[in-house]
């Protein structure tokens, strides 16, 4: 028997084990960057109250005070390289050595900060919980749209046209006889057998799947074809497919997404749009809806 | 059956040859071991971790030989001399001529009369269980030519020492066996649910869902059905009791952890 309350709990337990070190590392990181930011900051200040014969010191090699103490707490926060070629700079007059200081200052805080987002950044990629938390957040989301457009009646004419103008639009011509599929298939073998040496056997099984499909013109295995040519890069071939799932099934958000994104990558964000607009008329989906607004914000 | 029930059952681990599934490392093997059968070697050594494929690929051959008089498989051990000396017997000559007294001597000389005559390839699955002083015999049995072994064992320190004290020195092949690699498992699971025809499910699988299988499983066959398994047994109770948990178009990485803690492959 699956206990599963049992296991979800386990589960719970499991993700904030994983996360604990993370948040104590983030934290410590961040106390350490801010103490490195105080540091540098009064350790300058010193520095300009000591002086000339300081900043004659640092150009001559010597470590000045600030650099230092900076160096000792935090080796990992590059303050002192900004400092050190700064202050090597020949200093005459008291007037420029204040000018040098204050832009020693500032772009000792500019480093500080940018190692601080770099931290942040390296965080990201070595921590796999942002997925957990998508996966949180699509809980959230899906379980209140999640089946939402099964309610709406689909208009069948408006969407076979406009499936068709896409057609048209794009290279390949409409078509639902096994001899076309064969035909471009080869096409775009020849294309690109040149690139994809390594995935021979990925496209022998891809081609079983397209001889399947010219048997069972299923929907759900054209959009399944789309996708795959979209994961390897063929873009023309997915959008194709996804055309030809479209129109055995319109109402397949999946085909409409893949037949954006498509798009999208063969650059023809505006067409991408309008097909998922068109969806959005007959059909509620939160996925293409959310997709849409994304490509719309990025224009 | 509901869905998930029946996505659980196509991970049940079993041996069909009309589910082998054509990887890259197992079609490389499945080839090797094709052209090693036609070399005049008299041993073939197939090993590897259990969960590799090795009855898989063992069974693929025998089904697929197209010489089906002179190949033969035995799947499961016969430990008892005897028997195994009378079952060789049977492949070589009809039963009805089988005599009573049938010694391992008896059947050297039997095996040497047939010399020129007769070549048959008999198959060895989980060959581990054989007691050495039989393997020895196997060994000897194999020098007359007239039977060629393909002996497939799991690899631990111990068969490891079997393999090299009664093979090495008059080997013959060895091909071994390993975990699958992540396009591996990734091609396993796509091509293990478009065989049932589960497009959409193939769909949800994601690159980061594949990485956490194969690293939770090592890309281990048999762990990975273990996975999958206990997978979809969690997307089976969630659709009975809480379907808005599994709604969305792709796996979650939470279940297959949740998967993973189930199977003791993590812990919490
Ligand atoms: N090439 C393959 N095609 C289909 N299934 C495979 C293949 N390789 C491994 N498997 C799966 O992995 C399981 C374990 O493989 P098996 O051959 O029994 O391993 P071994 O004999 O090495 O212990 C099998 O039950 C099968 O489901
Ligand atoms: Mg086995």
């Amino acid at each position: 028997m699956l206990e599963i309350e049992k296991l979800e709990k386990e589960w719970r337990r499991y993700r904030l084990k994983r996360l604990k070190p993370l948040i104590f590392s983030s934290i410590a990181l961040l106390v350490a960057a801010a103490a490195a930011v105080w540091l540098t900051e009064t350790g300058s200040n010193s520095t300009l109250k000591n002086g000339a014969e300081e900043i004659e010191a640092t150009a001559l090699g010597l470590p000045a005070a600030a650099t230092k103490t900076s160096s000792n707490i935090e080796p990992s926060v590059p303050v002192e390289k900004a400092s050190v070629p700064i202050v090597e700079k020949p200093i005459k007059s008291g007037t420029k050595k204040a000018s040098v200081q204050t832009e020693t200052k500032e772009t000792e805080k500019k480093e500080v900060r940018m190692s601080r987002t770099e931290t942040v950044e390296s965080e990201v990629t070595l921590n796999p919980d942002t997925a957990f938390m998508e996966s949180l957040l699509d809980d959230m989301k899906d379980s209140s749209t999640a089946k939402e457009y099964r309610a709406v009646i689909p208009v069948k004419e408006e969407i076979v046209a406009s499936s068709t103008t896409e057609r048209k639009k794009s290279p390949v011509s409409k078509k639902s006889d096994d001899t076309e599929i064969e035909n471009t298939e080869k096409a775009d073998r020849s294309k690109g057998s040149g690139l994809q040496i390594q995935s021979t056997k990925t496209n022998n099984t891809l081609q079983l799947l397209i001889e399947r499909f010219s048997r069972s013109n299923d929907p759900k295995l054209a959009s399944y074809i789309a996708q795959s040519y979209y994961k390897k890069g063929n873009y023309k071939k997915a959008v194709k497919w996804s055309v030809t799932a479209n129109s055995l099934d319109p109402s397949g958000e999946e085909s409409w997404i893949t037949f954006a994104r498509a798009k999208v990558k063969l650059g023809k964000r505006d067409e991408a749009i309008k097909a998922l607009r068109v969806y959005l008329n007959q059909y509620s989906s939160r996925k293409v809806r959310s997709y849409l607004r994304r490509l719309e914000s990025k224009r | 059956m509901s869905k998930y029930r029946q996505l659980q059952s196509i991970f049940i681990d079993r041996i069909e040859v009309n589910q082998y599934i054509g990887l890259d490392t197992s079609i490389l093997f499945y080839n090797k071991l094709q052209e090693s059968i036609q070399k005049p070697l008299k041993m073939i050594l197939l090993y590897g971790k259990p969960g590799t494929g090795k009855s898989v690929l063992i069974n693929k051959i025998y089904h697929d030989a197209k010489d089906k008089k002179n190949v033969f498989l035995i799947s499961t051990p016969i430990q008892q001399e005897e028997e195994f000396i009378k079952k060789l017997y049977t492949f070589l000559l009809p039963e009805s001529t089988l005599p009573e007294d049938l010694t391992y001597n008896r059947f050297i000389d039997i095996c040497n009369a047939l010399k020129d005559k007769k070549h048959i390839t008999v198959l060895l699955d989980e060959a581990q269980l054989y007691s050495s002083s039989l393997m020895e015999k196997i060994r000897l049995i194999s020098d007359t030519r007239t039977i060629k072994f393909v002996v497939s064992l799991h690899k631990t320190e111990k068969e490891d020492l079997i393999a090299k004290e009664h093979f090495q020195s008059r080997i013959w092949e060895t091909i071994e066996l390993k975990n699958g690699t992540i396009h591996d498992t990734n091609m396993y699971i796509q091509k293990k649910l478009i065989q049932q025809n589960y497009f959409e499910i193939a769909n949800m699988f994601r690159k980061s869902n594949i990485k956490l299988i194969h690293k939770f499983t090592k890309g281990n066959y048999r762990e990975i059905n273990k996975l999958m398994f206990t997978l979809f047994e969690i997307y089976d109770y969630y659709e009975d009791n809480k379907p808005s948990k599994i709604a969305g178009s792709t796996i979650k990485n939470r279940y297959l952890e949740m998967s993973a803690l189930k199977l003791g492959y993590i812990n919490a």
